[in-house]
């Protein structure tokens, strides 16, 4: 993990060495996940594997908040990104049939999602940012189960603040995997979010619309195409009651 | 966006603990969606169309039977509630537009997976109001594209036959 005391040229580095990196956290977690230890041994090892994201994370995210520098903003953006990737790529080892729980493991995915979700108030990188924590959400849909409830609507709504076009785009698909995924589970948290979700999702369509743009009305049109996508969805999963019930 | 229809306090609003302005809101982007989208969009937005249909009047029937508000013989008689307004101002002349517009082209795939979906939503309409819908059509709506009513009465005589036809397919 990232060390306090390097450079952001050595940081550099190891940026470029990171895809190789990402597979070995993935093989790791695999061999973890499917051997014969304890689960309580399993947890410590993941627990191993993990907590050290945590502290990097935290210190990474101070010290982007801190520095002026542009260049060094962009490396530390991209370590941020990093970081979330690897914890993503550990996810890996889980899947529908072994879920994390089974390891109880729960907890320090749940504490990395907790120490993730802050950074999407990074403005200047936002994409790298956001991409990495909608990326860490999804496998988190994929390996938790309800325990994921709890920072559903606080994920949500960090992602839809100070959002474009391209960004709401490509959150989505994590809706509609949620959707997918707990059905009628989510009706009353749905309930709530849906209207903002929605009013978001076409103001941004209306003002990007309304500019002389033509790579932002493009966006635009992407997005609107993903809105009805993402109504079908609702409907499609039997949340259709979710529209009707808009109470007031 | 299209404006809102005007909000009346029907029952059916009041069971459904309605917030009458954010539902039509996102009805009126389907509307919206289903005239001016590509092909592919339009089949979702009168996908979505269809379902709430279906969804509604089955909130129509839950009134009408589990609250005995009103017996069923009166209910059909009486004014339609207002979601069926809306679908009669909004959704019925979209669906119509599509089916006379001079460039619809009934060889391109898509467009006919567009008109499938039409097909569908009318059928459901006939299903839901079924004498209320052609009645609407015959006085009101059908009227307005200058069509004489002669010409009138032999679209409605089709439509009802397919209608019936597609309903009838739709039971056996």
């Amino acid at each position: 993990m990232w060390d306090p005391k390097m450079s952001i040229e050595e940081i550099n580095v190891k940026l470029s060495f990171s895809d190789d990196q990402l597979f070995l956290y993935e093989t790791i977690s695999t061999l973890i996940v499917t051997c014969n230890l304890q689960v309580g041994i399993k947890s410590q090892l993941m627990k191993d594997l993990l907590l050290p994201i945590l502290s990097s994370f935290h210190n990474l995210l101070n010290k982007y908040l801190i520095t002026q520098n542009e260049n060094e903003k962009l490396v530390l953006a991209k370590c941020l990104n990093n970081e979330m990737q690897v914890a993503s790529r550990t996810s890996k080892g889980f899947s529908n049939a072994i879920k994390v729980k089974d390891c109880q493991c729960t907890e320090v995915f749940l504490q990395l999602l907790h120490q993730f979700l802050p950074a999407l108030i990074i403005q200047t990188h936002k994409t790298l940012i956001s991409a990495g924590v909608r990326q860490y959400l999804h496998r988190m849909v994929v390996c938790l189960d309800s325990e994921i409830f709890e920072y559903l609507p606080l994920s949500i709504e960090s992602f839809i603040k100070n959002t474009d076009a391209k960004d709401l785009n490509d959150f989505i698909p994590l809706m509609m995997q949620i959707f997918a995924k707990f059905k009628q589970q989510i009706f009353g948290f749905l309930k709530e979010i849906f209207m903002p979700l929605c009013n978001n999702i076409l103001n941004v369509i209306c003002v990007n619309l309304a500019s002389h743009d033509v790579h932002l009305v493009q966006d635009a049109q992407v997005l609107q195409k993903s809105y009805y996508q993402y109504l079908m969805a609702i409907i499609n999963n039997d949340l259709i009651n979710v529209i009707i019930y808009q109470g007031k | 966006m299209n404006a809102c229809p005007p909000l009346l306090r029907s029952p059916l609003t009041l069971i459904a603990n309605l917030d009458a302005d954010n539902v039509y809101r996102i009805f009126n982007t389907v509307v919206e969606g289903s005239s001016i989208c590509s092909s592919e969009t339009q089949k979702i937005c009168f996908q979505i169309i269809g379902k709430f249909i279906a969804a509604f009047g089955r909130l129509r029937l839950l009134l009408i039977s589990l609250l005995s508000i009103l017996p069923p013989s009166q209910a059909d008689n009486t004014n339609i509630p207002n979601f069926a307004q809306y679908i009669m101002q909004a959704i019925v002349p979209c669906c119509f537009q599509i089916l006379f517009k001079s460039d619809t082209d009934f060889n391109d795939a898509q467009q006919i997976l567009v008109i499938n979906e039409i097909i569908k939503c009318l059928n459901l309409l006939y299903q839901k109001f079924s004498e209320d819908f052609i009645k609407y059509l015959q006085d009101t709506y059908l009227p307005t594209l200058s069509l004489n009513q002669e010409t009138i009465k032999v679209h409605l005589h089709a439509l009802s036959l397919c209608l019936f036809s597609l309903l009838k397919r739709f039971i056996l």
